[in-house]
């Protein structure tokens, strides 16, 4: 509904009588018979009333010319500022002073020790760890980029099924639980302990950590035969080798 | 031939008369009315709860650093946790209805949101601890904070008040007891010894870093 139709003619009950007013109309409509689409009378688009999300051309300007007058009317104040303090305080936290954490981060297989800048408890700066052999004070930029990872909206949060994105980019997995996976892997268990897991595939990052070599100790006596892969998409394999060809060890 | 009366040739001198008048007092205006002597002085928002300073730290005497305890430990002298609050109103106005949005904030853990008054444009950086370390009284720029039920900006915070300062810091230094004491005034004939040497920087980049 609008100025221009305040009424619409749906809510006109059926079979009533209607007359036309003027020549044209009854040139137009003939006699009217009851059970006459009133909704004639006026143009379609006018009555298609806009739904919640679809917006005609008219409330389009409406909205527009609103905003606007409004937006230069609070232009003029001082914007509301809000000061938001904890509820309770964490104890060694204080506010415009980084503290740092000394901790470790897996890139490309290793693990480096670095230190970390945290304001309020957010991590904002990687740097090496100066007494960790690993690092010894240095990071890489693959290293520093590392702290896009705590705040990727992409990451993932949990276990997922499926591919998370189909080939159209459409996000399609849903994240499961880790029931869901334990489920599910106990029914790939049942099913490939006939055949000692002809047809497993394991796709892991490398790493160098003990509890998932083990692991993959573990599978690979569980299902001979299946086969598992590692992969990451930036290495330094040939650095490595490199270094291994110069000095001999990597 | 002449066209125009001979009146008129007052005309220049009134017209330029004029626009320096006019001139100056639009300069007036806009020195006065748009700058921040006028525009953040007397700045007192609504806070969600209505603390009063008049009551805790005038009648009560709380010092100011019990709440607002980083100040000289840090760039930002941070406005108190709810816990702070709790401390002694888990005891004391248990049931009061205007500490109903402590009590709230205490119970769900949703922190409170106050209106921040005192605020410096982001292309100027301020050390709280710098300056109250060096024996920069609290009310030197907030004013009686202590005869305020509402807290409103006492002082422009504009960068020439500061220089004010930074180019004669003498008469806002006090002795590092007296830092909270809201109504130590400065006695010139009595020279206080300052805290430390200080050397508050007067050129750009001492604050615009």
């Amino acid at each position: 509904m609008s100025k221009r139709a305040p009424y619409t003619l749906n809510d006109v009950p059926a079979g009533t009588q209607y007359y036309w007013r003027s020549l044209e109309e009854k040139e137009r409509d003939g006699a009217p018979a009851p059970g006459f689409d009133a909704t004639r009378e006026f143009s379609a688009d006018q009555l298609a009333a806009p739904s919640a999300g679809e917006v005609n051309r008219r409330g389009f300007f409406a909205a527009m010319g609103s905003v606007l007058a409004l937006a230069g009317a609070e232009g003029c104040r001082r914007p509301v500022e809000k000061i938001v303090p904890y509820a309770k305080a964490p104890e060694e936290v204080i506010p415009g002073i980084p503290s740092h954490y000394a901790s470790a981060v897996t890139s490309r297989g290793e693990s480096l020790g670095i230190v970390l800048e945290c304001h309020e408890g957010r991590p904002t700066k990687v740097e090496g760890n100066p007494d960790h052999s690993s690092s010894m004070g240095g990071a890489d930029i693959v290293t520093q980029a590392t702290l896009l990872d705590l705040y990727d909206p992409d990451r993932s949060t949990g276990p997922s099924k499926g591919p998370a994105k189909d080939s159209k980019g459409t996000a399609v997995g849903a994240t499961a639980t880790w029931d869901d996976f334990e489920q599910a892997f106990a029914d790939v268990v049942k099913a490939q302990d006939a055949n000692g897991g002809a047809k497993l595939r394991v796709l892991l990052p490398p790493t160098i950590s003990p509890t998932v070599m083990r692991l993959r100790a573990e599978l690979k006596n569980r299902f001979p035969s299946a086969k598992i892969h590692t992969y990451a998409p930036t290495s330094h394999g040939t650095a490595l080798a490199g270094a291994r060809l110069a000095f001999g060890q990597p | 031939m002449q066209i125009f009366p001979r009146s008129l040739n007052r005309l220049p001198l009134i017209a330029a008369v004029a626009l320096a008048l006019l001139g100056g007092g639009a300069t007036f205006v806009v020195a006065y009315y748009f700058s921040p002597l006028n525009t953040q002085v007397g700045y007192a928002p609504i806070q969600p709860v209505p603390y009063s300073h008049r009551l805790h730290a005038g009648q009560l005497g709380l010092d100011c650093r019990y709440c607002h305890a980083n100040v000289e430990r840090s760039a930002v002298a941070m406005v108190p946790p709810t816990q702070t609050c709790m401390n002694c109103h888990s005891l004391v106005k248990t049931d009061s209805a205007k500490l109903e949005p402590i009590r709230q904030s205490w119970a769900t853990g949703k922190a409170v949101e106050w209106v921040r008054i005192h605020r410096l444009p982001d292309h100027a950086y301020f050390d709280h601890s710098v300056h109250v370390t060096a024996g920069v009284g609290c009310s030197d720029c907030h004013g009686r904070i202590d005869q305020m039920d509402v807290v409103r900006q006492e002082k422009p915070l504009s960068m020439g008040w500061c220089l004010d300062c930074h180019r004669d810091p003498t008469p806002h230094l006090r002795p590092k007891d007296q830092v909270t004491n809201m109504e130590w005034q400065y006695d010139p004939n009595q020279p206080n010894k300052p805290v430390r040497a200080v050397e508050p920087p007067k050129h750009c980049s001492g604050c615009h870093r």
